[in-house]
């Protein structure tokens, strides 16, 4: 009996401290740099974790997501960022590719002289990263392999697109701000997660199978139980540099970070960043009840601690 | 007067031990994470602001290890797994590897002895990783040590090393598959998520599902730590302390914040 009660002291004592810590940090709030400003690095590749935890109303979730997602893609391609990623474990996203589609074309470039923008959506999914030459490869065309990844590619005709960049590229100070870059978005939902790994395992037991009934060779099973080739091939995410997780609907007090099912095989050297309560909602919006769109402050200061981010990569 | 310094150190050391493990007596009257898992990140940073070597970094981390581990103990919860050496770790410079790879064969060995910190508490030793890749006097220790405490079954200690976790979801995979094979049971369908997490290192050694997974010195990656496991339903925490450093101030807030997730999801 007594122990439960100073674990309720101890529990008021903690939330007392965080209360007070968060007002404090608020007194002593530093906006982040502008998008525009110089980072040292910038992400290749951005994914966005979007999470609601408002089940009851999935249409208003819906618009949430999209609106955040717009202004994320409106970013990116002002910064060059040639990739994004968009998931949400529900696959709202997914279900709303059309109106992501839509939204983009609103929101996207006005007409010039020089050409139309154009979206494009492939008949099979672009190659997303180099695959390595290997001797034994699967048919890929008898057996299907669920990733699950949407992937939506934009450009510009006659643009001057960017040369492709590294992580770790010194830009220029002053860049000019652009919303011509091309950006390629996968859109993917908890189904391309632990899921796609089973899916690809059952290739491989089907490749196998089939492979033993043309050539009746039991000895040779190595060549096929080669696993890694299978996240690098058509249609396959890559993985992100950096991650952003977004709560829509605001918490008090913040959740711990959580990863919402993400694929797991494509994190392993990703930066995770969660956005926080001053960049979403400042002092002059106190109120809690508005949904936490994501702000340039809050995508600026993503940015910015990626750019502070050291790789040592095991040594 | 030297004894009475002495003295009074004593004495402020055994209240200090005293609250905590009334702490820790408290922490426990809630819910306890079944399975906490630690990459222990930063022992060689922590060495450089003292100006001592890396490998002193790496025995000051395990010192911590210990202390942490009677901790989590103390607060019943049942397993834990830490990050002791990367795949990509043998990158490092020679000697600080064979220093890491004398520290693993000593210290492995010591803690599963009699009346040491394992056997005192009932817990099972399992290194999971690429085992193949440690030298074989090192593949001998750990063989060792898990003899000794193979037949301890109040929790477990998943020390991984050297570990790779898209190795481990390999391994799965291809076990997963293999089975088939050897039952000559080529339907797929019954190759599913569940199935691949059950072959997965940390499952065989009978783990629980992942509850809070930490790392410690500021570094927000997984650095191939754990990925299955984490990316759903655990509590991540990137705490700024380097290893060596990390304790009770650090672990308290993280298990509130555990308990308040299931406290809040069972009233829901």
């Amino acid at each position: 009996m007594v122990a439960p009660l100073f674990l309720w002291l101890l529990h008021l004592l903690h939330a007392s401290l965080v209360f007070l810590t968060v007002r404090f940090q608020k007194r002593r709030y530093l906006p982040p740099q502008p998008v525009t400003a110089y980072r040292s690095k910038l992400p290749k590749h951005l994914a966005i974790i979007l999470v609601s935890y408002d089940a009851a109303n999935p249409k208003h979730t819906e618009e949430l997501y999209l609106e955040c997602l717009v202004r994320v893609i409106k970013w990116c391609r002002a910064l060059g960022i040639e990739q994004l990623t968009a998931y949400d474990a529900e696959g709202t996203l997914l279900g709303c590719s059309d109106l992501i589609r839509e939204r983009l074309i609103h929101h996207g470039d006005p007409p010039t002289d020089e050409s139309e923008s154009e979206l494009e959506y492939p008949l099979t999914p672009p190659l997303s990263e180099a695959s390595e030459s290997r001797s034994h490869s699967p048919d890929f065309e008898d057996f299907s392999v669920q990733l699950n990844v949407t992937t939506v590619c934009s450009f510009r005709k006659g643009s001057s697109h960017h040369r492709p960049r590294k992580v770790a590229v010194r830009r220029r100070a002053h860049h000019k701000r652009s919303s011509y870059n091309p950006l390629t978005l996968h859109i993917i939902s908890r189904s391309a997660s632990k899921a796609a790994i089973a899916s690809a395992a059952r290739f491989l037991l089907d490749e196998e199978f089939r492979r033993r009934q043309n050539s009746h060779d039991l000895d040779h099973v190595h060549s096929v139980l080669n696993f890694t080739h299978l996240t690098s091939v058509p249609g396959g995410l890559p993985s992100p540099d950096f991650m952003i997780v977004h709560h829509v609907h605001p918490q008090d007090p913040h959740p711990p970070l959580e990863l919402h099912g993400f694929p797991p095989w494509q994190i392993a050297l990703t930066e995770i960043h969660r956005t926080i309560a001053h960049d979403i909602a400042p002092l002059k919006h106190p109120n809690k009840s508005i949904p936490n769109l994501i702000t340039e402050e809050a995508f600026c200061r993503a940015l910015d601690e990626y750019a502070g981010a050291q790789f040592r990569l095991g040594r | 007067m030297t004894w009475i310094l002495s003295w009074t150190v004593s004495l402020l050391a055994f209240i200090k031990a005293q609250i905590v493990i009334l702490l820790l007596r408290v922490l426990s009257a809630g819910p306890i994470p079944r399975h906490v898992a630690f990459e222990m990140d930063g022992n060689r940073r922590f060495a450089r602001l003292t100006g001592r070597r890396a490998v002193d970094g790496h025995s000051d981390g395990f010192h911590t290890l210990k202390r942490v581990l009677e901790m989590c103990m103390r607060l019943d919860i049942r397993c834990v797994t830490v990050y002791a050496f990367a795949i990509e770790n043998f990158n490092r410079p020679p000697d600080e590897v064979g220093a890491l790879m004398k520290l693993a064969e000593e210290r492995l060995v010591e803690i599963a002895q009699n009346g040491a910190l394992l056997s005192r508490y009932g817990v099972r030793l399992n290194v999971l990783g690429h085992r193949e890749l440690l030298p074989m006097h090192v593949q001998v220790a750990i063989d060792k040590a898990e003899g000794m405490t193979r037949q301890n079954n109040r929790a477990i200690l998943n020390v991984c090393a050297p570990y790779a976790s898209r190795h481990e979801m390999t391994s799965a995979v291809q076990s997963v598959v293999q089975q088939a094979l050897d039952k000559e049971n080529f339907d797929s369908s019954l190759i599913t998520e569940q199935t691949i997490e059950e072959n997965l290192m940390t499952s065989l050694g009978g783990s629980p599902p992942l509850d809070i997974f930490i790392r410690t010195s500021g570094v927000k990656r997984l650095s191939g730590f754990l990925q299955w496991q984490c990316c759903e339903n655990t509590q991540i925490h990137m705490v700024d302390t380097y290893w060596p450093d990390f304790g009770l101030w650090d672990f308290v807030p993280i298990l509130l914040d555990y308990q308040r997730k299931v406290w809040a999801r069972s009233s829901s």
